[in-house]
């Protein structure tokens, strides 16, 4: 059941987010700070399923990468080459990874540890050269999208592009992590977190074990999905190579460093690592030795992930005084 | 005969070139404890395992309450009216005490996945009332004050009662229990038969794989030896501790008296 705690959290998550633009609006050049946490909003929808995935469930993904691409060529598809309104190229994309979620989570979730993550990583290659291959798409050249238009509202057209993107996305990230409390607070979490540690046990306990892991890699699939059809829009281009392998790593880490039995560090780790660049300043070159580094250093010393600190902490002073 | 809950008829079951069990038949009363022994790699948990659909038999029936059960899945059987718990006790560390048995009611609340997502009905109702029954099957097996511990500050025999009290969260007619006693002290052991009659009494039929002679005897109506795989005696427990052919491959055998 859904806590006083997670609804004060959720109440308090909304009125941070929803004022956020407003204060950074108010120093200078605020879009630019505004327009970091568009990139930071679409890589936390994916997040989220995947921490359900992962963290609640126990199924790790490398590929989530490439179902955010066939988001993004979902709407270009779409928009670009029908020429219909943006809505019906989430439509598409909500459509396609729940197909292609479906029909692949039948074999590959039978698949456990590093046979799992091989598969899933061989899933995300596969998308991505197929996107490289499918010359109607632009090829590796890429291609470009449309403004994203919503019946009149064109989001690209707005004063502050930013402004707009930002609402979208954190609205759905909102409703996201509604959902997912809703979830994980109810018997469904607790399948999810049974199944993680022992799958014959949970199935002895009544759970159906194939059909929870089928749902919840579905349901991240189709978060994918919608995140990469924002992120294409927000970009007006997407790049066979701009969901990457790198990037399904790089969500991978998201959900380990904040935490992975809990929803809200998720938030924290996409924030961590979209923020560590830009602080920064560009270092492409080495933002994977920072990226690996960052994954080594938690799995050491907090395997927990960040939110698991105040937990860890108690437990030492409490050592410390018994 | 129909007061027979659990009929087994001549399963046989090998992996590689191993005989698990061979032809092995047997019955368990409705409303009984009816105890299943033999030495170690005897094939007990293989049977366990077998009722409980995690593993297929290679051929044989198994009927529970006259049903056919070969064709269901592992996670239909709490439905069903079977429960089971573990020899080596499986609790998940990711959740507290009183989690772990709330998970044992799965069955109870809706079975649609997708509307606990969106919460179209009253999930909180629904755990309010599964919380309710856990704390109770807590309070019956004496763990009511460790509610919200975590699994790793438990002792042993804790952990054993926690899984029976998980496994009475189905409501389910017969309960396989996977030596319940391993591990567990004298007085833990005296407590656990206090706690199985108990169980018995509520009307719940008792299935139990056990090395402890003294609980096996002292609480059991009937015995089952099981030897390499293969049937060897059945009977109450004055008739097996005499038998001598259970005395000879097993009895005898010192270090399970005890
Ligand atoms: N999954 C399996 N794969 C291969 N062999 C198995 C498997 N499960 C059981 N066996 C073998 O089947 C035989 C019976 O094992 P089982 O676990 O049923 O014995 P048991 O009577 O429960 O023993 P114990 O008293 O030690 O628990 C053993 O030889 C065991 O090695
Ligand atoms: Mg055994």
């Amino acid at each position: 059941m859904i806590t006083k705690k997670d609804t004060f959290q959720l109440s308090f998550f909304f009125i941070i987010m929803f004022f956020l633009p407003v204060i950074l609006n108010s120093f200078q050049g605020g879009g630019y700070y505004i327009g970091i946490f568009v990139p930071i909003g679409f890589f936390t929808l994916t997040a989220l399923g995947l921490n359900l995935l992962i963290g609640f469930a126990g199924q790790i993904s490398l590929g989530h990468a490439g179902f955010m691409t066939i988001g993004a060529y979902s709407s270009v598809y779409i928009c670009n080459k029908l020429g219909y309104s943006a809505l019906y190229g989430f439509a598409l994309s909500i459509l396609l990874n729940f197909i292609i979620g479906f029909l692949i989570s039948k074999p590959i979730l039978k698949l456990k540890g590093h046979y799992l993550a091989m598969a899933t990583l061989g899933i995300g290659l596969i998308i991505q050269i197929i996107s490289r291959e499918f010359m109607y798409f632009g090829g590796g050249e890429g291609i470009s999208l449309p403004d994203l238009k919503i019946f009149d509202f064109n989001f690209n057209d707005f004063k502050h592009k930013e402004f707009a993107y930002y609402y979208l996305v954190w609205l759905l990230n909102f409703c996201v992590l509604k959902l997912s409390l809703n979830f994980i607070n109810s018997k469904a979490g607790r399948a999810l977190k049974a199944l993680h540690i022992n799958e014959l046990a949970a199935q002895s306990l009544g759970i159906n074990v194939t059909a929870y892991k089928t749902f919840i890699f579905v349901f991240s699939t189709i978060l994918a999905g919608i995140s990469g059809s924002i992120a294409a829009h927000y970009n007006s281009y997407i790049l066979p190579t701009t969901f990457d392998l790198h990037t399904s790593i790089k969500l991978v880490t998201m959900v380990i460093l904040g935490g992975t039995l809990n929803i809200w560090g998720t938030l924290f780790g996409v924030f961590i690592l979209m923020i560590i660049p830009e602080l920064l300043g560009k270092f492409d070159e080495y933002e994977g030795i920072v990226l690996g580094a960052v994954l080594i250093v938690i799995l050491l010393f907090l395997p927990d992930g960040l939110t698991s600190i105040p937990k860890k902490l108690k437990r030492l002073c409490f050592k410390n005084n018994g | 005969m129909a007061d027979n809950i659990l009929i087994a008829k001549n399963i046989s079951k090998s992996f590689g070139g191993i005989h698990a069990l061979k032809n092995f038949s047997f019955s368990v009363k409705k409303n009984s404890i009816t105890a299943l022994i033999g030495p170690n790699g005897a094939g007990k948990t293989t049977v366990f395992n077998i009722i409980s659909r995690i593993y297929q038999q290679d051929s044989g029936e198994i009927f529970f309450q006259n049903k056919d059960i070969t064709n269901f899945a592992p996670h239909q059987l709490p439905q069903l009216g079977i429960s089971r718990t573990f020899q080596n006790i499986v609790l998940f560390p990711n959740m507290n005490l009183v989690e772990n048995i709330m998970v044992g009611g799965h069955i109870y609340g809706s079975s649609s996945i997708f509307k606990y997502l969106f919460a179209v009905f009253s999930s909180k109702r629904e755990d309010e009332l599964l919380f309710k029954r856990a704390m109770n099957n807590l309070e019956f097996v004496g763990l009511q004050k460790l509610a919200y511990s975590e699994i790793s500050e438990l002792t042993f025999g804790q952990l054993r009662l926690a899984e029976i009290a998980r496994c009475l969260m189905s409501d389910s007619e017969l309960l396989l229990l996977d030596e319940p006693a391993a591990g567990l002290n004298p007085k833990e052991t005296e407590d656990l038969a206090r706690l199985l009659l108990e169980i018995k009494k509520i009307g719940k039929t008792i299935f139990i794989v056990e090395h402890d002679m003294n609980l096996v005897m002292t609480i059991s109506e009937k015995i089952i030896v099981l030897n390499f795989g293969e049937f060897l005696a059945k009977g109450t427990p004055s008739e097996i501790s005499t038998n001598p052919q259970v005395i000879a491959s097993y009895l005898g055998d010192d270090q399970y008296i005890g």
